[in-house]
Parts: C-alpha cells; structure tokens; sequence
C-alpha cells in the first residue's frame, strides 16, 4: 500500500517536477487551470440556472441553462411546424436506416448502395421535408437548427464524393484537355472562400436562369458546397492515388482489367484505405464549413441563436446560445474523428486489398 | 492505335463543346435576364462615387471617394487582418506544438485539450464568441474603461495603446535599425559556418554591441513622440485603437488556426530521424544549437507545404469577419458596393479572382521560401562542412 | 494505355454531364418539389398573374422579421402591416388571403430575388428611389408608408439634437440608402462620424445596446420595432429630427403593366375603404346598403371596375372582407394596437392632414 503510494509520488515526480524548470512551469499551470476550472464550473453549474420561464430567472455569475432547455426545439428542428416534427425525425431515421446495407455481407457492389443513396436521399427529403406529395407542403425558410445543419452537410458530403474522384482522376489524366479542366476547377474552388460562393449561389445564380425558373435557395446552397467540397475531396483523393505504388497499376494492367474495372477492383479500395484520416477530417471541416449558411440568412444550428435570444422573454441569451452551439459542434466533430481512427486501425488490420505481395 | 487517338481527340473536342454549350446557355440567359430589366453590363461603375464610408481604413477614404477605392480599401483591410492572424498563429501555433512535445505531463496535456477543444469549433463560432460574448457581453462599456495606467484601455470600443509619431530623424532610425539587424543575422550566419566547421569563437558579444546601437540612438534622439489616449466625447482623440470587430476576427483566426499548425509543427519535429540528434549530441553540440542547427531546419522542410494551406485558409477565412461587421473585402466590395450598384456578376467575378490572386501569390512565395531552405540546407551536414581531423 | 486514357476521358466527360445534370434536375426537382414556376419560359407573355393564379399562391419578399412589418408570430404565421397588403393583393387574385408564401429577405437579397423571379412581390420597407426605379429593373406600386430615417440614441449619453452626434460611433445595416443618407448628412453639416456597417439591423442595435456604438440609424419606424426587443427599451430613445424622406412601398418587377397595376389598386382600395368608412366588420353591411357610388365600384357591387385587371368582380370586397382598411391594418400592427405605438403622423389619411391619398375608383 505504501510502496503503491510511493512509486505512485514517484511517478509525479517524474511527470511533472523532474526540473526545476519544469516544477514552476507545472506549478503556474497548475495554478491557473485551477483558477479557469474554479470560475467555469461555478459558471455553468454551481451558479447556473436550469429552470425559469423567462430571462428573469437568470442569475449574476451563472449560465441560464433553462433558455437552452426551453427552446431545444427550435435548436433541434428550427422553426418547423411543431406538428410536423415527426416528420423531420422519420426523414433522419430512413437515412440512417439506409447504411444498413453497408454492413450487409451479401452485398458485394457497396458501390451500388452509393449510387442508390444519392437518388434515395434527396427524394426523402422532397417527400418529408418538403412534401407537397401527399403531405403538407413546408416552406424551406421554417427548414433549421441541427437538422437543417445535418441535412446540409448530408447532400453535401454524399454528392462531393464522386465528383472529387472525377476530378482526382481528371486531373492525373493523360489528355490534356480533360487535365486542365480538372487542374483549373479544383485550383479555382480551392482558391476562394466558401462565402463567396454562397453569396453567388443567392445573388448571381438566379441571373444564370431561364426568367420564371427558381431553385430553392437550399438546393442551390447544396449545390455551391458540393462543388466547393469537391475540390477539396479531389485533391485528397489524388494524394492517395499518388501514395498507391506503381506496381499495383502494372499488376493490374497485367490482369488485362480495363481502366474502370482497374480503377474499382484495385487502385480506389487502397486509396480509400490509406486516405480515411483525411477524408474524416474534412469531413469535420465541410460539417463546420455549414455554419457559413448564417451570413446568407439561413437559420441553421448556429445562426439560429440570433433569432432565438432576440424572443423578447429571453434577451441577453447569446452567450448560454453560442456555448450551447458550440458544444454540440464539438460533440460531432469528435466524434467523427474518434471514429475516423478507429476505422483506420479496423482498415490497417485487415490484409491489404488486391494483390498480396 | 491511331483509332484510339481519334477516339480520344473527338471526346475531346466534345467536352469542349459541352462546356461552351454550357456557357453558351447561361451567357445567354445572363444576358437576357439583365437586358429585360436595364441593367447594364460592365465595370463603369467603379468610377462613381461610393457615398457611403467604412470603418476602418489604412488608405485615405471619404464618401466623396468611388467604387474603385472602396475595393482597394477592403482588399487592404482582408490582407491587414491575414497578416496579424497569420503571425499570431504562427507563433501560438509552435508554442503548442512544442508543449505537446513537452516532457511535462501537465503541459502537454493542457495542449492536448487546447488543441481538441479549439479545432472542432466552427471557426465562424470562434469569431461570434469573441464579438458577441466577450466584445459585447462582459467587457465595460466605454466611460467604464478598463485601465492600466494612462497607457492602455480596455472597453466595448476596442483596446486602445498610445501611438508613437514619427519625427524628423525617424528616418536615420530605421536605417540605422535596418543595418544593424543585418549585421546581426550576416554574424549569425557565419557563427553557424563556424560551428558547422568546428571553429568555436564567440560572436554573441558583436551581436549585442550591434543590437546597442539603435538603441542608444533612439535614446539619445528620441525619434518618435509617444502620444498618450485621451479621451473626448465619443472617442479616444489620440492613441492607437484595434476595434473590436477587428480584433474578434484576428484572435479567432490565430486560436482556430493555431491547432492545426501546432499538430503540424509537433509531427514535423517528430518525423526527424532520431539518428539525426543523437548524432548532433555525439559531436557535441549544446541542446540549442541542436534545435538551431539539427532538428529545426530538417522540420521546416516538411513543416512548409502544410503551414502554406493553414496561411491560405486563415486569408480565405478572414472573410467570415462579415459576420462581425469586420469591413474586409468580403463585406464591403462583395457586400455594400454590390448592393449600391447591383453589379452582382462584375463585383463578385472581381473578388474571386482578387482571392485567387492572394491565394496564388502566398503560395509562390512559401514556395520560393521552401526552395531556398532545402537549396541552402538541403543535405544540412554534407561531407564537405564536416571537418576531417 | 489507350483504353484507359478512353475511360479517363470518359469520367472526365462524366463530371461535366453531372454538374450540367445536377443544375438542370435541381431546376425540375424544385418544381416538382414546390410547385412552383412550371418551366415554362416566362417572356412578357406569361404574367405575373397568371403565374400566381397556376400556382395558387402569392410569393412575397419581406424582412426577416421586422416587428410590425412582418415577422413570424409565435406560431410561425408571418404578421405585419407589410404582410397585409401582400395579404391584400392575394385576396384580389386568389380569393384567399392565406394563400401568401412569405420569403424572408435580407436587404441585399431583395431586388435580386424580384428580378430573377423568386419572388412575386417585395414588401420589405423599401425606400422608393429614382436610382432604384431606373436601374434596378423593378417598379414601385406605391408608399403605403412615409418614413424618415432617424437615430436612436441611450438616454443617458447626453445626445439630444442631431448636432450632438458629432464624432459619434454610429451603427447601420449594410446595403441600405440609410447607409447614404447617413453620409451624405454628415458630409453636408461638416461633422465627423465613424460607421459600423452591421449585416442586420438587429446586430445594428445590439451594437448600441452593448454600448459599442452611440447611436443606431435607420428608419424611424424600424427604430421602434428594435426597441421593443432591447432588454430596457425604456432607457433609449429617438432623437427628434428625421435626416431623410423615406417613402416606403410595395414593388414588382419592370415591365408587367398589369399585375404593377393589381397591387397599385389593392392598396388604394384600402386607402379608399378607410376614407368612406368600410371596415373588415361594416363591409358586408355597406356592400348591401351603401348608396355611395365610390363604395359600389369598389365593393363590385356596379362598374366592371376590377374585371378590367383581369380579377373577379368581388376583388374589393375580398380585400376588406379579410384584411381590412389601410387605418385597421396600421392600428394593428403599427399604432395603438400594438407594441410599437407609432403616431400616424405623415401616414393620416389627407382628410385628416396626412399625405396618404387614395386614388379614386371609378
């Protein structure tokens, strides 16, 4: 018990005072992650408030939970029609339902889910979301909070994918037109901020149209990230090509596969495994990249906080509203790479894909 | 062979057409949307006058002043903003970094959780907080000053530090300065020939002598005039303001962006052989000259290309400061200009390329700096700078 | 080698075909999607009418939420003095003044979205303009409220006249004239300003709120609807002298004489029913009884008046039947009926020595 205790001392002394230097470094450390944990847990827990009915409730030194608690609908869903809410929750549930068949053995061709997803998804959507077929019709402006954010980064993520590897292999391709189409798209898109881009998508594109034709404004949002994202993915996806060794090409060259066959049996499954980590990470950045919707007046889970803490019962709510915002940002994107990693390790254990060598 | 050749050249030629045709189509429309409802085409109207004022400018404006200038006031406005988030976050960036590396538990960790925490917030979230919850929220408002001394104030206006003005010697100051810096880094350079060659000779004592002189100049002439803030009715009559909005984007830049270069910086350090250092330690060199000479310079070479993306997004993400009322170009060329003249196509055809430009600028020169290190440093200890004995 | 080249080409072609795709089945999913704007090409010779009356519906610009001009209720129904004559002119077309799909706006968005289509009708306190008139490509049908633009300013900070804002801090929403106007002033009187230029008008005011700024400017009426949302609306204040006129009013695109022309008259009428006393509850009593011969033609009772718009003949009746008179709409949302308790000062009917002057039907 003793001995426990001492090498456990031991060890401290080893960690953290195994200088002099190091032992006033750890102690101003010490002192002032003490002094900011004190303050923050006194803030949003000793001092907060988790009930009230208005911003009356709020407390000095405290955060106002209770804002967060009585508006978590809009948060979550917006201003979606509260008897509707179903409908938003059955719209989440089917496209999370649908990577069921990724998981499925029998399914050999996980390309094909792919494919179905990008026709599946957005006829959901249109079909709960929007309806109009059968359902209540919903005006996109009630579209917000987390699940417009989700449905955001959703279309975004699913349809930059295969027009990244378009582009990856466009631009690694030997004829020169198709080369410097890819090379000038991606170096363009890669070249400007994402918000000037959804400023053309809501100021200039409406001109680019027949007069009388209009697309919803969150349609042509998606369709602006997407091609922004995509340039992105591409130039993720052409490091993997380049990591693949030439061998494999030569091998399957040998195989008589022809370029497409090549491309999917052998060089995409390597260079979807040696690319996971970057493609969860920018994953994490297109997820994070959504909040931009709030300078063009969409009200998705960030831009929402406005318009929340401007209800008169609540004023002053800001900070309770970003803090809340952030945190779930932070849960999502976390979770992403957590689990980002650990699909890498399952990818790093499992034999190599194609040829053994 | 020559089949597969004509193939290819009609497919070509047919992707070609389909982009023209695709053009074609939205030119047209473009053309028939803005003929219907008089608009005219064109980039006449950045000679009118602007009529309204910004903020913030490092060139003279007026409202009397044209569209022109508004964009060039913007433009200096987003390169202003990059240029300080990009060197605070360079700096919090390699603090983190070597702290994760830290031997300390305790500092590495707090850098862990800093970085962790940081990078999984938008960064559009970072420049709200800053404005709304710290700008806003908590600081006093502005007859309430927060005050150190007579020399800084702290309120919901901004941070405010005395200005110093140059006078007329000022001049033969920075050359002095100027001269006197190069001689620091020509004796640095050749100190490190020396250890390089085995030669030890102490050079440091030249380098502070050097250091004194622009120093005892400036004391002995005084070559700028230290104006203190006063404050009138609205405003602070004198001194140096950095307004909130400014400063909102800026900290949120160097914080958000600091985790992604400290993780770049840390991997880097990592990535050099270990070889490298303990051969370093066997000729013995002292612990800084083996950062200075060894582990630095090879950890730049990896370093570079990634720290160029973060300088390029750090300059592409100054623009969320429109959410802030941060006048950058973003919000005043792409927004207020577009608005007053409703040029929506030539306005923002104008920014995109102008980031493009930046965008393509700063890669040249990280490049051109990347080349020079790996020309001059590339094999770090060849045959020839090691001594035979 | 070759044949990979061929497949290269062929993914490459792929991308074009997808990017063309994706425009063109977003264009047709958004109308199979919302119903709205059938492709068909509208040249002058599809009508703005015609379009409204095919998809039953009136799609109308308004702010993003503008207390009293239009905002979203508690329910989420959009509300305001804006919203009624919108709400007006789908009575006239549709019969239904439900039938009215509101799009909030930001001041930047307006003109494009009227121009390009998306919407039918901007009523989004917009300032009627030469410029605006001739270059934008839009036509105003109207001021269905005569604003100025003034400043608010904290009690306590000692501004009491306009001249008391020399050097002050200033905070005003981006692409606005009051952005202009607010220049043009300083610059004419010799005094100096700083300008914060906010996205919307409601950072505008929190700006003053926080203290970063001594004085918002903006309408006078959007002023009142800020203060409402300010935590003590009670320690700010207008200052008295307005700096510019700003008639505010409906507007539609260029070049469609007919349907400018449908909202020109759905808003005199309201103007003409508070003039002879017809009201939302008096209406189907005067339709029946009143021997005034302007109540007639306006009601639909005699004339043809309305048919000439290529509306139903009971287009009047439907207007104060469920909106009511120009005066109920403003107590309700703007004046003694509602929080912000603005004066009908400039915005009386001229009977009463305003300048709100309702065209005759006849």
């Amino acid at each position: 018990m003793n001995k426990k205790l001492l090498e456990q001392l031991k060890k401290i002394r080893q960690d953290y005072f195994n200088s002099p230097g190091n032992a006033i470094l750890s102690l101003l450390m010490l002192f002032l992650l003490v002094k900011v944990g004190i303050w923050f847990i006194s803030w949003a827990f000793i001092n907060a408030v988790w009930t009230g009915e208005n911003n009356e409730a709020a407390r000095p030194g405290g955060a106002t939970w209770a804002f967060i608690i009585k508006k978590i609908r809009f948060f979550l869903f917006g201003f979606y029609p509260k008897e509707h809410i179903w409908r938003i929750i059955v719209t989440v549930a089917l496209m999370g339902a649908s990577f069921v068949p990724y998981f499925m053995k029998r399914i050999h061709h996980k390309v094909l889910v792919f494919i179905a997803h990008m026709i599946i998804w957005p006829l959901i959507i249109g079909f709960f979301l929007a309806g109009g077929i059968g359902l209540e019709q919903v005006s996109t402006n009630n579209w917000g909070g987390l699940s417009l954010t989700f449905i955001l980064s959703a279309l975004g993520l699913l349809y930059s994918f295969p027009i990244g590897i378009l582009l990856a292999l466009g631009r690694r391709s030997e004829q020169p037109v198709i080369r410097i189409l890819s090379t000038v798209y991606i170096e363009c898109f890669r070249g400007i901020p994402l918000i000037t881009i959804l400023f053309m998508s809501s100021v200039v594109v409406p001109f680019f149209l027949p007069s009388g034709v209009a697309i919803d404004k969150i349609i042509r949002v998606v369709i602006g990230m997407t091609f922004f994202q995509s340039a992105y993915l591409a130039e993720v996806i052409r490091g993997g090509l380049q990591a693949v060794p030439k061998g494999q090409y030569e091998a399957a060259d040998s195989l008589g596969f022809k370029f497409g066959l090549q491309q999917y049996l052998v060089i995409m499954p390597q260079v979807l495994k040696i690319t996971i980590a970057n493609i969860g990470g920018i994953s994490i950045s297109f997820i994070k990249d959504t909040t931009l919707v709030l300078i063009i007046g969409m009200f998705d889970l960030l831009g929402i906080v406005k318009p929340l803490a401007s209800d008169s019962n609540w004023l002053g709510m800001e900070p309770e509203g970003l803090i809340f915002a952030g945190l779930v940002y932070w849960g999502i994107c976390f979770a992403i790479s957590r689990l980002t990693y650990k699909i890498e390790v399952k990818a790093n254990t499992l034999p190599a894909a194609g040829v053994k060598a | 062979m020559n089949k597969t050749k004509i193939r290819n050249l009609t497919l070509q030629a047919g992707l070609i057409a389909l982009l023209l045709a695709l053009f074609a189509y939205f030119g047209f429309n473009y053309i028939q949307n803005i003929s219907q409802r008089n608009i005219e085409i064109g980039y006449g109207f950045m000679d009118d006058t602007a009529g309204f004022s910004i903020s913030q400018t490092l060139i003279p404006y007026t409202e009397a002043d044209t569209f022109g200038r508004t964009f060039v006031v913007g433009l200096l406005n987003t390169l202003l903003a990059s240029v300080i988030s990009i060197i605070l976050a360079t700096l919090l960036g390699f603090v983190v970094g070597l702290m994760r590396l830290s031997s300390n538990k305790l500092m590495s960790n707090t850098a862990l959780f800093y970085v962790e925490l940081l990078r999984n917030i938008p960064p559009l979230l970072h420049v709200l907080f800053w404005y709304q919850v710290v700008f806003l929220n908590v600081l006093p408002p502005f007859k309430e000053s927060f005050k150190l001394g007579e020399w800084l104030y702290i309120n919901v206006r901004g941070i405010t530090i005395p200005s110093f003005v140059p006078q007329e010697n000022a001049v033969a100051f920075h050359i002095i300065t100027f001269i006197a810096i190069c001689g620091i880094i020509y004796l640095g350079i050749i100190k490190k020939q020396m250890v390089l060659r085995g030669v030890h000779k102490r050079l440091w004592p030249w380098q502070v002598l050097l250091l004194l002189v622009p120093v005892v100049y400036a004391w002995l002439t005084g070559p700028y005039r230290m104006v203190l803030p006063q404050i009138t009715k609205f405003k602070f009559s004198s001194g140096m303001t950095m307004r909130p909005e400014l400063f909102s984007v800026v900290v949120a830049m160097a914080t958000y962006t600091s985790t992604y270069i400290s993780e770049i910086v840390r991997s880097s350090i990592l990535a050099v052989p270990k070889g490298q250092l303990e051969a370093a330690k066997s000729l013995g060199f002292p612990s800084y000259r083996r950062l200075q000479l060894i582990i630095v310079p090879q950890a730049m070479r990896t370093m570079i290309p990634p720290v160029t993306n973060q300088y390029l997004n750090i300059i592409k993400n100054t623009s969320l400061g429109m959410a802030v009322a941060y006048p950058d170009l973003t919000a005043v060329f792409a927004g207020t200009t577009l608005n007053q003249t409703g040029r929506a196509l030539e306005v923002m055809a104008l920014v995109m390329v102008t980031y493009l430009s930046i965008s393509l600028v700063t890669s040249l020169l990280m490049n051109w700096y990347n080349r020079s290190i790996i020309d001059r440093k590339g094999d770090l200890i060849s045959k020839e700078d090691i001594p035979v004995e | 080698m070759s044949l990979k080249a061929t497949f290269k080409l062929s993914a490459a072609a792929l991308i074009t075909a997808l990017l063309s795709l994706t425009i063109v089945s977003c264009g047709s999913k958004e109308t199979a999607v919302t119903a709205e704007a059938t492709a068909a090409p509208a040249e002058s010779s599809t009508s703005t009418l015609d379009l409204v009356k095919e998809r039953g519906k009136l799609i109308l610009g308004v702010t993003a939420g503008v207390p009293g001009y239009s905002a979203p209720d508690g329910e989420g129904v959009w509300q305001g003095f804006d919203v009624d004559l919108g709400r007006a002119v789908a009575a006239a077309v549709l019969g239904d003044p439900d039938a009215v799909e509101c799009r909030p706006l930001s001041a930047k968005e307006r003109f494009t979205a009227l121009q390009s289509g998306e919407i039918d009708l901007l009523c989004r306190v917009t300032t009627w303009t030469a410029t605006r008139d001739a270059e934008l490509g839009v036509n105003f049908a109207g001021v269905n409220y005569y604003d100025g633009q003034g400043f608010m300013v904290a009690k306590d900070s000692g501004i009491k006249t306009l001249a008391d804002l020399d050097g002050a801090t200033i905070a005003v929403q981006a692409g606005t004239t009051t952005e202009l106007n607010l220049s043009d002033y300083f610059r004419k009187n010799g005094m100096e300003l700083e300008l914060i230029t906010f996205e919307a008008n409601e950072q505008a005011a929190a700006a003053l709120e926080a203290g970063r700024a001594d004085a918002v400017t903006s309408d006078s009426s959007q002023l009142y609807a800020l203060r409402t949302k300010f935590k003590e609306p009670e320690n700010f204040d207008l200052v008295p002298e307005l700096i510019s006129k700003e008639p505010l009013g409906p507007v539609v695109r260029e070049g469609d004489d007919q349907w400018l022309d449908i909202v020109t008259w759905s808003f005199m009428t309201m103007l003409n029913a508070e003039e002879y006393g017809v009201t939302s509850a008096n209406v189907d009593e005067m339709k029946a009884s009143s021997d005034n011969p302007n109540v007639k033609r306006m009601l639909g009772v005699e004339g043809g008046v309305w048919e000439g718009f290529g509306l139903g003949a009971d287009a009047g009746y439907a207007i104060i039947k469920s909106v009511g008179n120009y005066g109920e709409s403003f107590d309700r949302n703007l004046g003694a009926g509602s929080p912000l308790n603005i004066a009908r000062g400039y915005n009386a009917l001229w009977v009463d020595g305003g300048l709100q002057y309702g065209m005759p039907i006849r």
